[in-house]
């Protein structure tokens, strides 16, 4: 079997990146506590920003030397490996700064690698604590889980089956021009000529799967669809472990069973198409945003509970708070970057970076002022803007007309914006595609809110959930809006694309979703209360009967 | 009437202790629709037709014989029923995809074509009327000719 020789090549090219991003990600969220939730996101969104930061060194690879060499391989794994090291030193050197922050240990009082050197085995061997679910839970929440994800996993196996080539999009664009990659050499760039379709489209995917092509040596089918399964099961993870982050481990597990039981999520990322990867990249966005709103709430709230108590804190100029509960601003430079790769991923991409920007501008300067505002646009921006500048590079020496934005006349612009019956197609279409994506969720979800009902202690989530779902509208109505504004066929462009579009916000939508409803944990909580306090009841109702009957005692006697 | 809202408001808030139910809801959903997606998918692969089936392959053969230096003109030969199986522009696209970075496009004056035709025996009739000559005939309707017109 040829491909199984390939197999150490496949973790070569897929495990350099993830080791390289992860200390990164753990860098960005380290003061997050250490359990398996925090681990798993962390592997989830450091595998998906590899593949988005390897396909860029596989550009680099295109522009300056010949990508299918070994030297150039050995050289992209030794700039793996040194970022990597580098990221694991930061780690590192920053946990036990904050570690020994009270005592100011040998990292304050020494150099950077003393305190390195002093500390490694203390923070290497920090063990993670378990994420705890309910007793007697965990073996019937792993099974559902357990079996969800092994019947999604057949179904895309079956679906590999029926087309290994992929989808229409995929054999048309994004595999086609992975293919040119390999292939070409230095006459790659033909791979823009115009005989070709959407030659303006990011390249991301192609560069990801030629790169895992160049270092298997050969094409193999199954790479594509493999590279789009990572992305669809990272996707899930990501939600997993974000929503148990959140709230609680039982939930996250519900909502990553409700995303495995999206069919057309599914199928798409067996199709090898892009909107699997770009969902990832929104998902990622997004999700670190609320992380990092959730975390500015919980050490404003210790911050309180210090005041409360009279207890002297080491803040800033700023207001931020050293020590174990502070803001990570880390958190916002990782957004940028998922963002950043939201848009080498897809011309949505793009839309969606600039919805990411404005909106968290707006929502924080009405919050807490300008000049925050202008810090965290700052920290997003610093992660994106090398992605941008390479989609902009893409866009000005490669790329080729876009469809929608040649099509587009100034004369058909008020014939479109007034025409009634293109907001009810438009509407109708995305509510029926709605139905189509969501499947039987349309009605388990409210279902759901029936039997758990809404949480109570929302708290501080409700600031960074409304950073998501201002997102979600704007992504939403932003979509319609080009629809609006479409040169194609309406019908045609509805049918093609929108089940599609729908797939890039089904993740943040079920993250609000789980966010907002109680979670199991919290409702039996409520149900051995109410059975506590029952029996309580019930125990005084006897004692004052068994009262009663005393006072009776000596009247009965007497009778 | 507040007797029947009092107890409504009671039914309710006792469903809502109902964690177990939920998650087998979810379970069940997510089940079902994986179900159906299976089958599903293993229908079509087995109303799927055998040509269909391999249909990328058809143009493996074609890869070697196309020039490297010229973009190939491809055309489809409209005069078949079976065409219906496989969209025109579809045929287009999976062509590019299995010979790149050999180009292939519908609108470009070539002196190279390719006839993509679900007929293997009857020669297609635009290229009887064209004129062009036959270069390469992959026997299973894909042919290669040679035409007078000089490539863009």
């Amino acid at each position: 079997m040829p491909w199984l020789s390939v197999i150490p090549w496949l973790i070569v090219a897929l495990g350099m990146p993830l080791l390289a991003v992860y200390p990164w990600v753990a860098y960005c969220d380290r003061k997050a506590e250490r359990n398996l939730a925090t681990f798993a996101l962390r592997l989830c969104l450091a595998a998906g920003l590899g593949i988005g930061l390897s396909s860029c060194t596989y550009f680099f690879g295109l522009w300056f030397s010949d990508p299918k060499t070994g030297f150039f391989q050995c050289l992209e794994s030794l700039f793996f490996a040194l970022g990597g090291f580098i990221g694991l030193m930061w780690l590192r050197v920053s946990r036990s700064d904050s570690d020994s922050t009270a005592s100011r240990g040998p990292v304050a009082s020494g150099s950077v690698a003393s305190g390195f050197v002093a500390n490694w085995r203390k923070v290497l061997h920090k063990p993670y604590t378990p994420t705890t679910l309910p007793e007697g839970w965990r073996m019937p929440l792993m099974i559902i889980l357990g079996t969800t994800f092994l019947w999604a996993l057949l179904g895309m196996v079956a679906d590999y089956w029926l087309a290994p080539w992929g989808g229409w999009d995929a054999w048309a664009i994004w595999n086609q021009r992975a293919r040119f990659f390999f292939r070409a050499g230095e006459h790659w760039q033909q791979a823009f000529s115009p005989v070709y379709s959407h030659i303006d489209y990011p390249l991301l995917l192609p560069n990801a799967n030629a790169r895992l092509w160049s270092y298997c040596g050969t094409e193999f089918s199954w790479t594509p669809w493999f590279l789009g399964c990572l992305c669809t099961f990272s996707l899930v993870g990501s939600l997993m472990a974000g929503v148990c982050r959140l709230r609680s481990p039982s939930q996250g597990i519900l909502a990553g069973v409700s995303l495995l039981g999206m069919v057309p999520f599914l199928h798409c990322g067996a199709s090898q198409y892009a909107d699997i990867p770009l969902a990832f990249f929104i998902f990622a966005a997004v999700l670190l945003m609320v992380l990092y709103d959730a975390s500015k709430d919980d050490a404003a709230k210790v911050a309180s509970e210090d005041r409360s108590k009279n207890v002297p804190q080491n803040m800033s100029k700023d207001g931020s708070q050293h020590g174990s509960k502070t803001v990570s601003g880390g958190l916002l430079v990782l957004s940028g970057v998922a963002a950043g790769c939201a848009a080498w991923t897809k011309n949505e991409g793009l839309l969606f970076v600039v919805i990411l920007l404005a909106t968290r501008a707006v929502i924080v300067c009405r919050r807490e002022g300008f000049r925050q505002s202008c810090k965290e646009f700052m920290g997003c921006c610093v992660g994106a803007l090398p992605l941008l500048i390479l989609v902009a590079q893409q866009k000005i020496c490669l790329a080729g007309d876009n469809d929608l934005i040649n099509g587009f006349t100034w004369q058909a612009l008020p014939q479109r914006l007034s025409d009634p019956m293109r907001y009810v197609q438009i509407g109708l279409g995305f509510l029926s595609y709605s139905v189509r994506v969501a499947g039987p969720y349309i009605v388990a979800l409210p279902l759901l809110y029936f039997f758990l009902g809404a949480s109570k202690a929302l708290g501080g989530r409700i600031r960074g959930l409304s950073t998501a779902a201002s997102i979600f509208l704007l992504l939403i109505a932003s979509y319609g809006f080009v629809y609006l504004m479409t040169p194609h066929d309406l019908q045609w462009h509805l049918r093609t694309a929108m089940e599609r579009l729908l797939l890039h916000v089904a993740p943040i939508c079920l993250l609000m979703v789980f966010s907002c409803l109680a979670t199991p944990e919290e409702r039996l909580s409520e149900e051995s209360t109410v059975k506590i306090l029952n029996e309580a009841s019930m125990e005084a109702g006897s004692i004052s009967d068994a009262r009663n009957a005393d006072d009776d005692l000596p009247t009965k006697v007497a009778a | 009437m507040k007797m029947l809202h009092d107890k409504i408001c009671e039914t309710m808030e006792k469903r809502r202790s109902s964690p177990r139910l939920a998650i087998a809801i979810i379970y069940g959903c997510a089940i079902v629709a994986l179900l159906i997606y299976q089958f599903t998918t293993w229908q079509r692969y087995l109303a799927q037709s055998k040509s269909t089936q391999g249909f990328p392959a058809r143009y493996e053969a074609l890869g070697p014989l196309l020039p490297a230096d010229e973009t190939t003109r491809f055309v489809v030969d409209r005069n078949n029923a079976d065409l219906k199986k496989v969209a025109e522009p579809a045929r287009l696209y999976l062509a590019q995809y299995v010979v790149s970075p050999k180009r292939l496009g519908s609108e470009v004056k070539s002196s190279w074509v390719v006839v993509d035709s679900d007929c293997i025996d009857r020669e297609p009739k635009i290229a009887k009327t064209s004129h062009w000559t036959l270069v390469s005939d992959l026997r299973n309707g894909i042919r290669l000719y040679r035409t007078d017109e000089r490539s863009q």
